[in-house]
This record gives C-alpha cells, sequence and structure tokens, in this order.
C-alpha cells in the first residue's frame, strides 16, 4: 500500500521557541499510526502543521505526493484532510445537525444528507439531540459528533488529537473501537495520544515523540511491549 | 439598522467597529453626492449608493482592517478609531465644512399612524431596517453562508479546518455590516444638515442598543434598538424633552445591572 502522507525533516516552532526539530513520519494508506509522547513534546503542533494551522520553518509534508504548502489551511479539507482537534473542535453554538452539515461544506463531500443520515444510525443520539447546540452534549456526546463530521467531509486521512481527552474509560474504549473499523474500512488515521495503552494497541504503526523529536518508531503493540517505554511512560 | 450593521461585524468577527458613526456619515454624503450626480431622489438613487459603500467597505477593509483582524481587541479599536478620523477628513477635504442638504419632498410629508404622527422619511427607515433586519436574520440562520459566518464567529481555526474560507466570510460580513450602516444614513440623510459630525448623534445610541441587545445578537440589537427609540420618545414628550437621552441611559443601567450579558444575550454551559 502507498504513502499518503509524508512528513519529512519538519522543523517549526512559535516566534524563537522551536517546537519541533527534524520529524520525519509517515502514514501509509489503511494504517493507523499513533504518535505518542508527553505534555508539550509538540504533537498538537505536528497535526496543527499538518492542517495548515501553522507555519512550517523548514521541512516538507507531502499529501499523497503532492507539496501541502501550496494549499491554504481551508482548501486542505476538499483535499480529504480531516483534522479533529484538542478538546473535539465542535462548534458549540451551534445545532448538532448544522454541525453536521459543516462537515458537508469542503468540493470533496458528497452525498451530505445521506451520510448525515448514516451518521444518526451509527449514532442514534445524535439524531435525538440533532437539533440542540452542540455545547449541550455531553463529552463522550460531542466525540461521537466530531467523529461523524469528520467522516462527512469525506476524508482519505484523519487526523486526531487526544481523541480520548475528557472521556470516561468506557467511552475510551468505544472511540477507539470505532478508529479501528475506520481504519478497516480503508482510511487512514493518525493519532496523537498520551494514553499510550489505547493509543499502541490500536495502532499498525507508533512513533514516540520527546521534547519536538521523534526517539523511537516500531510496530504499535511492538512499542507497547518495550522495557523502556514501559518504565518512561507506563511506571511498570 | 446602524446598530445590526454594527452587530453583525461584532458577532462575526469579534471586533467592535468604533467607525461606524464614519460610515453613517459617508452614508449620507454619498447619498447628497448621487443626489446631484444624477439629478434624483435619494431612494432613487440608492442603489448607487450601495454601490458605493460596498466599494469603500471593500477599500477600508483592505488597507486597515486587515492588518489587525486577527490581533487583540485593543489594535481593532485603536485601528477603527483611526479609520473614523480618517474618513471624516477625507470628507472634508473634498465636501468641506459648509453642511448639505438634500431635498426631499418627503421631508414634509407627515403620517398618523397608531396615533402618532411621524414623517414618512422616518416610516421609511423604519420599514427598510425591519425588512433588512429580517433578511439578514434569515440568512444567518437558514442559509449555508449564514452557518459558514455563525461557525467562524465562534472558532476561524475550526471553520477553517472544516474548509471555511475564514477571510472571505470576514471581508463579507465586513462589507454587510458596512452597507448597511451606511444605508442607514443614506435612508436618514434629508432630515439632516449633513456635516462630518452628523454620525455622532447616533453612535453612543447604536452601541448602547448593541450591548442593551447582547453582544453579537442581531435580533436583540434590532429590539433594544426601538425599546431605546420608544422610551426616548416617551420621557422626552410626557416628562421632559431634555431628559429623553438620560432616560436610555438609565433604561440601560438598570438592564446591565441584572442582566449584564444582555437582554438576549445566552449563558453557555461551560464544561
Amino acid at each position: 500500500m502507498g504513502e499518503i502522507l509524508r512528513i519529512d525533516n519538519l522543523c517549526a516552532g512559535y516566534g524563537d521557541l522551536q517546537v519541533l526539530f527534524d520529524v520525519n513520519l509517515h502514514v501509509n494508506e489503511g494504517e493507523i499510526v499513533s504518535l505518542v509522547g508527553s505534555n508539550g513534546a509538540g504533537k498538537t503542533t505536528l497535526l496543527r502543521l499538518i492542517s495548515g494551522l501553522e507555519k512550517i520553518k523548514s521541512g516538507t509534508i507531502t499529501y499523497r505526493g503532492e507539496d501541502l504548502s501550496k494549499y491554504k489551511p481551508y482548501q486542505r479539507a476538499s483535499l480529504g484532510i480531516s483534522h479533529i482537534p484538542q478538546g473535539r473542535g465542535i462548534l458549540r453554538k451551534l445545532s448538532v445537525k448544522e454541525n453536521l452539515a459543516l462537515g458537508g461544506l469542503n468540493k470533496n463531500a458528497a452525498n451530505v444528507n445521506e451520510k448525515i443520515e448514516e451518521a444518526y444510525v451509527r449514532f442514534p443520539i445524535l439524531k435525538e439531540r440533532q437539533n440542540q447546540v452542540a455545547g449541550s452534549l455531553s463529552g463522550g456526546e460531542q466525540q461521537m459528533l466530531a467523529i461523524s463530521r469528520a467522516l462527512i467531509m469525506n476524508p482519505k486521512i484523519i487526523i486526531m488529537d487526544e481523541p480520548s481527552m475528557g472521556l470516561a474509560p468506557i467511552v475510551v474504549k468505544e472511540v477507539f473501537n470505532i478508529i479501528k473499523n475506520l481504519a478497516d474500512s480503508g482510511l487512514s488515521i493518525l493519532l496523537i495520544e498520551q494514553n499510550l495503552v489505547q493509543a499502541l494497541g490500536v495502532a499498525h504503526r507508533g512513533y514516540v515523540i520527546e521534547t519536538g523529536r521523534i526517539v523511537m518508531e516500531g510496530g504499535g503493540k511492538e512499542l507497547l511491549a518495550r522495557k523502556d517505554i514501559q518504565t518512561a511512560y507506563l511506571g511498570i | 439598522m446602524l446598530a445590526v450593521g454594527t452587530t453583525i461585524i461584532f458577532g462575526v468577527m469579534r471586533m467592535i467597529n468604533f467607525a461606524s458613526s464614519a460610515f453613517i456619515m459617508l452614508g449620507m454624503y454619498v447619498a447628497w453626492w448621487a443626489c446631484n450626480l444624477f439629478h434624483a431622489g435619494v431612494y432613487v438613487t440608492l442603489p448607487f449608493s450601495v454601490l458605493v459603500l460596498a466599494i469603500l467597505a471593500y477599500l477600508s477593509f483592505k488597507l486597515a482592517i486587515e492588518k489587525v483582524m486577527f490581533r487583540d481587541a485593543a489594535s481593532v479599536i485603536i485601528v477603527t478609531i483611526g479609520l473614523m478620523y480618517v474618513l471624516q477628513n477625507i470628507t472634508l477635504m473634498i465636501f468641506g465644512t459648509t453642511p448639505l442638504n438634500i431635498f426631499s419632498d418627503l421631508r414634509m410629508k407627515f403620517y398618523t399612524v397608531l396615533g402618532i404622527t411621524t414623517q414618512a422619511i422616518r416610516l421609511i427607515s423604519f420599514g427598510t431596517s425591519v425588512l433588512l433586519t429580517v433578511i439578514l436574520a434569515l440568512v444567518i440562520n437558514k442559509t449555508s453562508y449564514g452557518r459558514c459566518m455563525r461557525a467562524t464567529s465562534e472558532s476561524q481555526e475550526i471553520a477553517q479546518i472544516l474548509g471555511v474560507n475564514a477571510k472571505f466570510v470576514f471581508i463579507s460580513a465586513w462589507i454587510i455590516g458596512i452597507v448597511l450602516t451606511g444605508i442607514a444614513g443614506t435612508i436618514m440623510s434629508p432630515l439632516y444638515n449633513i456635516t462630518i459630525g452628523v454620525g455622532s448623534i447616533f453612535g453612543s445610541t447604536a452601541l448602547i442598543a448593541i450591548v442593551l441587545g447582547g453582544m453579537g445578537d442581531i435580533r436583540g440589537a434590532f429590539i433594544s434598538g426601538i425599546a431605546l427609540g420608544i422610551v426616548e420618545a416617551l420621557v422626552s414628550v410626557f416628562v421632559a424633552p431634555e431628559l429623553g437621552q438620560s432616560a436610555t441611559f438609565i433604561l440601560f443601567l438598570v438592564v446591565m445591572r441584572f442582566k449584564p450579558q444582555g437582554l438576549f444575550g445566552r449563558g453557555e454551559r461551560v464544561a
């Protein structure tokens, strides 16, 4: 299977503060790749660079063979990149239905109404609450909304920032099941997490990032089994 | 209507437009210019005025607003206040200090509606603002473009992730807001001596109407604008003419004491 996303020698930062140093990674089609690391390691920045919300200092991000830098942030949705930002990124003042409809805004999306119906079948709670403002949903429901909206965008790759954040353990499990199903249906997923066990457990491959540098890479379960990772991140 | 114009700019761009009184003044000057250019009435030349105002709005966005729109509130306040002075002084250079007048047959026409006798022009102005407010509310709440506006207003980053061209939304909101403000000026122009300071008559009332209605709430701005007008008129007639405007401020203070988010401002679930 071919590469969908490739990052080469990426450096970036805010003002004088450099956050990412020579980051290299890639995601294959239909693959789940987890990028794990502690707070402040630069994970969120990396995702924001992919969707164009931050500027690159040097290095390249290649998406399906094309340099992404020539696309403005709002054009990247039409290319098939769907970013679920930290905190889920739902629009709290808009209704559930309007949030879903916004997923169908980009040029790449098709059959939007059909897809909204599909989302309602997948998560009946969203249908029940379609006219409520999205800010009134619970954390788990918001995550379902965010995932549904990302799918309506008709993406080829979904990049997720901490899907487990603020969710009850049982809901986290459910979210990761959904992620697995999505990859089985051919979608590529790049997710970043502090929840190592879940993130690496579900991933085909994983990267460990420490203070802006990728320090390890390998198969998801393989990384999880490593002694040094267990001591450093799980305290076992 | 001035209030609605400012509200849409605040509502979408989270920026308070202190230049709105300058644009109401510009609306009047443009009306005067158009009338003399075409030798026709204010309302006949309205489409032309709208076009001129839209161009002015675009230019002011490109030259001033674009640079600060993603910056902090203070820069925006300073830039819009600066914009106000610039616009006033350019107008001064072009049209001079002599107050201008637009002659309109409607000026001397009076109608009695529900026992209140009022000038035809005020009726037209009221009718237009109701109509434009309704249209605007429909566009914002029911159309895909309006949805993008509301999305951008809440978070321009999330909007961009979803494929909304936030900058386009900003430009268009600014232009719509300015044109609405200008139209208010154009319609009212036959009633006033047009000078560069004419906008300040409306400026403070409009700002109060906006805050009273709940910042960024279009319906609120409109309703409170009418309420302020009624209160001012009632107090002027029944209590004392000079207390009319004070009464609006008192109403404002009372409302702010009990509902600081404005009459229609909504609280939101935090968490």
